[in-house]
């Protein structure tokens, strides 16, 4: 008996998880099969992910998907760990601990990703904060240059959200993560004649790698599925993924719905692609030692 | 000349530490600045260009808080009834799962591991999307029930990972010491376990409330009308990009936030002071 108990201890987290993540992942590749008996597909058939593939307004969509995850989720890493590093060394130099001022990059943790939106909209709108201060500078195309960051085609407005929201979540995790790694390897390497920042990034940052890799596809994973942000930020063409997928949601024929399914496992699919293709970095990357 | 080499070298090395220190500075002000741009937005209306503060007084976000105020305060009630319950129920489940996974070595532990962390990778919109027909079939749309159970799953990885940090910090040493020296199973958990992993169970616990009060999609979906949260109530503001109301809103919400945190705070450290003030840390 004693030899189920983990088992017995683990099972409400996985019954739950089974049931409601497993059971929606396989209802989704189901109904994107065309098996939808409620309103009589029975059949299983691919022609709805051809028809998916082959449509221009879903190429469209994904690129624009992948393209915000991928360069807010790197920028966002990038910022993290130089400021994580940053703070270390200069907390290094005073002597001080870093305790008082990590509370302030916890606080974009409690602030939901709704109000990160309005955040944007209060400055980076066309007639926000940015563009009026440009305005005062002497900069009278302030209108103009903000017209193409919220709302727009290019994402940037989102990707800027993102970051904000992510970047201190990032910060965080490589600052627990730097405090632990013993700061011997970095002064040895300083010792025998590199400079600070060489030394940082070959001996410091590859042993943060596997921090990195992890918490990058934490974030890219969370942008590319997120419904909120490209919402109330996002341009009417290109949509992302998750938005372009609930509007064929909610299509009133509902023959319609195979469709939207086999966006949404397409959005599956590509997140644990990723995933997948992260670990295997990290492993080949660290099988080596 | 070494004297006025060494004073080069200094000041170089106290201008770098300067722009590090700007950075930093830099890295605050960004965080802090939006937060409190909320703060005056509440009491402003008129944002005419091209003036970069506001220059009117105005009353109509707190206006329209009073007038609306019994909705208001429903969907806000919604919201905490729904993230009390899932940060509850979420620990309740993470609590002996992270334990297996802390100590134990059992077949099949790598794919739990897997299992638990999924909900971080696989997006909640497009599952939402494939169990709404299901749900429907089963009674648990438009219910609390329905909506607590779908919020639980964003809330498990964080839950269980901080709660196995915490449980591999302890260590399992501890118990098993307390069972050693005669303690039943109940008077271990109560007594040792609990005040023990208590700013783990803390942390998780705030994380929980966070992830479900923020929820908006899954709620509207599954939801489907019935239960409208508070969080569902602010975005409409924010989609007409209303700075006032959405303001104002988004200040209740952390405001809820934050004396929720200071309520548990205060009511958990109540409980267990007492057991953790006969503690010796050896």
């Amino acid at each position: 008996m004693k030899r189920f108990k983990p088992y017995l201890e683990v099972m409400p987290v996985v019954f739950i998880i089974i049931f409601v993540l497993i059971y929606g992942v396989f209802e989704a590749l189901l109904q994107s099969l065309g098996y939808f008996p409620i309103i009589g597909l029975k059949e299983f058939t691919l022609r709805y992910y051809i028809e998916i593939i082959s449509s221009k307004s879903f190429l469209d969509s994904l690129w624009y998907s992948l393209y915000i995850s991928i360069v807010s989720s790197v920028i966002a890493v990038i910022i993290g760990v130089l400021v994580a590093k940053t703070l270390l060394v200069l907390m290094k130099q005073n002597n001080k601990g870093t305790d008082g001022v990590e509370w302030v990059y916890k606080l974009p943790i409690i602030i939901p990703h709704i109000t990160v939106s309005l955040f944007a909209i209060i400055f980076l709108s066309d007639t926000g904060v940015f563009a009026r201060i440009l305005y005062g500078l002497g900069f009278t195309s302030g209108i103009k240059f903000f017209e193409n960051i919220l709302y727009s085609s290019n994402g940037v407005g989102i990707i800027i959200a993102y970051i904000w929201k992510e970047s201190p979540y990032i910060m965080l995790t490589v600052l627990a993560v730097l405090k632990r790694i013993d700061e011997k390897y970095e002064t040895t390497a300083i010792n025998l004649g590199a400079t600070p920042w060489y030394a940082f990034r070959k001996v410091t940052l590859p042993m943060l790698m596997p921090t990195i890799l992890y918490t990058y596809i934490i974030i890219f994973a969370f942008s590319f599925g997120a419904y909120e942000i490209p919402f109330l930020l996002g341009s009417t063409v290109p949509k992302t993924l998750p938005i372009q997928a609930f509007i064929e949601y909610q299509n009133p024929m509902l023959n319609n719905r195979p469709y939207a399914m086999a966006i949404n496992v397409i959005i599956i699919v590509i997140s644990l692609l990723m995933v997948s293709l992260f670990s295997f970095i990290v492993n080949k990357l660290y099988d080596k030692e | 000349m070494i004297k006025s080499k060494l004073k080069e070298v200094i000041f170089i090395k106290d201008f770098k530490r300067f722009l590090l220190l700007m950075f930093i500075i830099l890295s605050i002000v960004s965080i802090v600045i939006p937060i409190l741009t909320m703060f005056v937005w509440t009491i402003t209306n008129n944002y005419v260009w091209p003036n970069v503060f506001p220059n009117s007084f105005s009353m109509r976000g707190i206006n329209y808080v009073f007038t609306n105020f019994p909705r208001i305060l429903g969907t806000l009630k919604n919201s905490i009834i729904i993230s009390i319950m899932t940060m509850i129920l979420t620990i309740l489940i993470s609590l002996p799962c992270a334990k297996a996974l802390a100590f134990s070595n059992f077949r099949g532990k790598r794919l739990i591991e897997i299992l638990v962390m999924t909900p971080l990778i696989i997006p909640m919109v497009s599952v939402g999307m494939g169990l709404n027909i299901e749900f429907i079939k089963l009674g648990l749309t438009g219910t609390f029930t329905g909506v607590v159970i779908v919020c639980i799953i964003p809330c498990i990885p964080y839950a269980v990972s901080m709660l196995r940090t915490v449980y591999e910090i302890v260590g399992e040493k501890v118990f098993q010491q307390g069972t050693v020296l005669g303690a039943t199973k109940m008077q271990i958990f109560f007594r040792l376990v609990i005040p023990m992993i208590m700013p783990g169970i803390i942390s998780a616990a705030i994380m929980c409330y966070i992830i479900s009060f923020s929820q908006y999609f899954l709620v509207y979906l599954i939801g489907s009308g019935k239960i409208i949260t508070f969080t569902m109530d602010m975005f409409p503001f924010i989609e007409a990009g209303d700075r006032s109301i959405g303001s104002l809103y988004g200040l209740i919400f952390i405001g809820c936030t934050v004396v929720l945190l200071f309520v548990m705070e205060f009511i958990l450290k109540k409980v267990y002071m007492k057991d953790l003030k006969d503690y010796k840390y050896i």
